[in-house]
């Protein structure tokens, strides 16, 4: 999880070191962000590398990381290529795969089968719903945030958050005890 | 946190750590990035400011990876996450910093003409492991068999071992060449969607496709980066 209203403090560094410390909770946050490991790898590898040949500029910027991970957001909504040619699963089987492949191994406890059940579910959301959801609970941005960095007002970061939540049975507490109730 | 966002946080967390091998990521990092630069000089390359892929993977098998201190022009505070411990620091060796060369050698622009070749034509890792084995190259040396690789593919050779490209990747490829075309010519993402809009297209990946084949072609675009 990355705070990013915890602006990092990043002076003066070379392409490398920020790549070094940094590389791991970019994954991680493509990660989450795409749903599909190979494209969060495809995404990430892209922007680095983009990064890599422009980061003089970069490394100019109030916070190079926040540039970056406005680049890795920017990707992730406009990649089309060849994921989309590729994606014959649903966004998000791939990691559900991952786990069928270890053999079992997993950890029934119910909270973890009712977060494994909503990643599933978040991979029939839309990619800019998506984003808004990863963008207000994973990087727990302010809407107001979210607008500037989707390039579009706070009212559409509200109507893309509520029909996420609502097509992920999510938008009511109400309606979350009813889906919790349907499990057990 | 209302209860819905807890439920999402949960199960984000329950996959953010299912990443790829950042040290693999990186060596694919050097290898797009020397080859962006390649385009973008020329024939001129920085043959020394790109680390050694194995540098990169060492520091990334250590048990963290925020570094602890840098030198006194340098500061970098990471913000906290799951799982993050202080780490060693990271030292640039001498050959992060050695002075770049102002050419490449001819035997580096060729493997690296081969290698590209290899992407381009919609191979990738997996088919360069499988090469690997064929030639009985160590996956050490993957970078190797994908030189090989390349050799023939520039040589209109067929490939052993049954590897197939992939023709969505390779047409792909195509596109992100143009991308690569915009990008070079000092657009940026921002720029993208202005044109997309301007273009009418579906979307600014379309536009960077777009641009990068009229500024290949000579073809006037409708603003300067």
């Amino acid at each position: 999880m990355h705070n990013a209203r915890t602006k990092p403090v990043i002076e003066g560094v070379t392409f490398e070191q920020f790549a070094t410390a940094r590389l791991p909770a970019l994954l991680r946050y493509a990660v989450v962000l795409t749903g599909d490991r190979e494209l969060a790898q495809d995404v990430v590898q892209e922007v680095l590398a983009r990064a890599h040949v422009k980061w003089r500029r970069i490394s100019d910027a109030d916070s190079p990381e926040a540039y970056v991970r406005r680049m890795v957001l920017n990707e992730y909504l406009s990649w089309r290529r060849s994921w989309a040619a590729r994606n014959v699963h649903a966004v998000g089987e791939r990691l559900a795969d991952l786990d069928d492949l270890r053999g079992g191994v997993h950890d029934h406890a119910d909270s973890v089968v009712e977060a494994d059940a909503l990643w599933n579910k978040l991979a029939t959301l839309g990619r800019k719903q998506r984003a808004v959801l990863v963008l207000r609970y994973y990087e727990q941005l302010e809407d107001e945030q979210i607008a500037d960095l989707l390039g579009c007002s706070q009212a559409t970061v509200r109507s893309h958050a509520s029909r996420a939540l609502k097509t992920l049975r999510l938008s009511s507490e109400h309606q979350t005890r009813k889906f919790a109730e349907e499990k057990s | 946190m209302n209860d819905h966002g807890d439920q999402l946080r949960a199960a984000f967390q329950t996959r953010e750590n299912e990443t790829p091998d950042p040290a693999a990521v990186f060596q694919r990092v050097t290898e797009l990035s020397r080859t962006y630069k390649r385009r973008r000089r020329g024939l001129q390359v920085t043959g020394g400011a790109v680390l050694g892929a194995g540098l990169i993977a060492g520091a990334f098998q250590l048990p963290g990876i925020i570094p602890a201190s840098h030198n006194s022009n340098t500061s970098m505070v990471a913000p906290a996450g799951p799982g993050l411990s202080p780490a060693p620091s990271f030292s640039p060796t001498p050959s992060a910093s050695a002075s770049p060369k102002p050419e490449e050698s001819p035997a580096s622009s060729a493997e690296d003409k081969a290698r590209d070749a290899f992407f381009d034509a919609g191979y990738g890792y997996d088919e360069a492991v499988t090469l690997a084995k064929h030639w009985k190259i160590s996956t050490e040396d993957i970078g190797e068999a994908k030189v090989k690789a390349g050799e023939l593919i520039l040589a209109h050779k067929k490939l052993p071992a049954g590897v197939k490209p992939d023709p969505a990747v390779a047409e792909s490829k195509k596109n992100e060449k143009y991308a690569e075309a915009f990008f070079n010519a000092g657009y940026d993402f921002d720029d993208a969607a202005k044109l997309a809009d301007t273009w009418n297209l579906k979307d600014s990946y379309d536009a960077k496709v777009m641009g990068g084949k009229k500024i290949l072609a000579g073809d006037p675009m409708p603003f300067q980066p």
